[in-house]
């Protein structure tokens, strides 16, 4: 590669944002395909040009340019997001997700506090709760039909037992309740999971009050969202929120029992992903 | 921006327990959750005993990393709140503010100050000198504030739903109104007006 070309391709890539920041997306995807063909090994051509197709809704050449800059680069946060976005819009939710997870690490592993990884959570959250809310109907469905038919056996075989057994009536009918009403139960309890209620107080941060997202321990054992400690270090003072024990943010290390424990919680409830 | 998530799973965790604790925090209007209006009942035992502390509740920008700003809204006879305006002499608000507090706790500390007077760092000399030198005016002076300004008789509240009602509005809708306000007349009035 040339210097003079890359200086081309430079010069082609401010072309290209200066369009996009004026909403000039055909004009800037000329501008970045310019860019790429002078230089095709530099990954930010990709993914800029495939925000302007997620721009026009063209998610077939957001896949494609972003698949290139993740063959670049498989670092790139921006590729594995968008890539993300195109599959989910294929309604390739499983495969969609993972590019956001992916997306989301290399993200906090590079700004914690920046703005992508706010917005690739909000994206996450959002396909995560829809294949919840399809899944469990479907679910839900199923049970009650399971529940409908459970019902209807209990109480033929029932009445089959009480023909049998003649005289004991008052007796039988009592432990039929009985079991009809355990039976009740049994269903509910399997609905439990699926139920919206309080997440628990242990996987919520004591400061934003909200599930943890990339939880770290403080050295006095306490657990805080990471980019809101970082915050509270940075404009309140060098001190544990809680304990009130000196605290500096090289002391902040990841609790990654806390971090499995939401993954596995959220895994079995699905609905605690609902964002506001 | 403030934290509104954060501020609207405060207000719901601190409205559930209302029966426990007594202190309740509701937004001024639905649509400003940066205003607010926190109530807390006299702690027993003291001059305050059956009072209900009506707190204005301001929230910056940088909350919960900066102290909410707080004042009292309902006249109060003590060391650590003028007893002009209201406001509040307390490490938490100012200084010592940590964003693991909430205003429920920021509420419980008030209450908390209400119980054990700190006449050393007054808000208010004049009120400092008296607990200090003749108590038992203070404690009398306290009552007596309590008694006029922080207990709303059922008569009163009567009286608020009357005017009300007699501005065109239904008598349900000023009780559910007065009540979600705690009972402040203008309050109520603002509510009905906006919706």
């Amino acid at each position: 590669m040339s210097s003079l070309a890359a200086k081309q391709a430079e010069i082609l890539r401010q072309d290209g944002n200066t369009c996009f920041k004026k909403d000039r997306f055909a004009a800037a995807i000329d501008a970045y395909t310019e860019a790429i063909t002078l230089c095709p090994n530099v990954p930010v051509y990709w993914t800029n040009r495939a925000l302007c197709h997620r721009k026009r809704n063209d998610w077939a050449r957001v896949e494609e340019d972003c698949r290139r800059a993740i063959q670049l680069d498989h670092h790139s946060v921006k590729g594995h997001y968008m890539l993300g976005l195109a599959l989910l819009q294929r309604k390739e939710y499983a495969e969609g997700v993972k590019e956001l997870e992916k997306a989301l690490d290399l993200g906090r592993g590079a700004n914690p506090k920046g703005y992508m990884v706010e917005e690739i959570w909000q994206e996450l959250a959002t396909a995560k709760y829809l294949t919840w809310e399809h899944e469990s109907s479907q679910r839900s469905w199923k049970l009650q039909s399971l529940r409908e038919a459970c019902v209807a056996a209990l109480m033929q075989k029932q009445f089959l037992d009480a023909s049998d057994t003649e005289g004991f009536v008052d007796e039988n009918d009592e432990s039929n309740l009985d079991q009809l009403e355990a039976l009740g139960r049994v269903f509910d309890k399997a609905a439990e999971d699926d139920t919206p209620t309080e997440v628990p107080d242990y996987l919520c941060c004591k400061i934003t009050l909200d599930m943890f997202r990339d939880p770290v321990i403080t050295p006095c054992g306490i657990t805080y969202e990471r980019a809101v400690i970082l915050e509270h270090l940075l404009n309140v003072g060098k001190f544990d929120p809680i304990t009130r024990e000196p605290l500096y943010a090289s002391q902040l290390v990841p609790n990654l029992a806390i971090k499995e424990a939401v993954r596995s919680y959220l895994e079995k409830h699905g609905w605690a992903y609902k964002t506001d | 921006m403030v934290d509104f998530a954060r501020v609207q799973k405060e207000l719901q965790e601190c409205n559930r327990d209302f029966e426990v604790s007594g202190i309740r925090v509701v937004p001024k209007s639905e649509a400003n959750l940066a205003h607010l209006l926190g109530t807390i009942p006299g702690p027993l035992g003291t001059p305050y005993e059956g009072g209900t502390f009506k707190i204005d509740i301001n929230l910056t920008d940088g909350y919960p990393f900066e102290p909410p700003k707080m004042k009292f809204v309902t006249k109060v006879w003590h060391p650590n709140i003028s007893s002009q305006s209201g406001a509040i002499c307390l490490d938490i608000l100012k200084d010592q503010w940590s964003p693991a507090l909430t205003l429920k706790t920021a509420l419980l500390s008030i209450q908390a100050l209400l119980s054990a007077p700190e006449p050393d760092d007054p808000q208010d000399a004049v009120v400092a000198q008296q607990y200090l030198r003749e108590h038992h005016t203070f404690l009398g002076t306290a009552r007596y504030w309590t008694e006029a300004f922080a207990m709303t008789s059922s008569l009163d509240v009567e009286e608020k739903v009357k005017k009300l009602v007699e501005m065109g509005f239904p008598e349900t809708l000023v009780r559910s109104a007065l009540d979600s306000v705690g009972g402040d007349e203008n309050l109520a009035l603002e509510k009905l007006c906006s919706g």
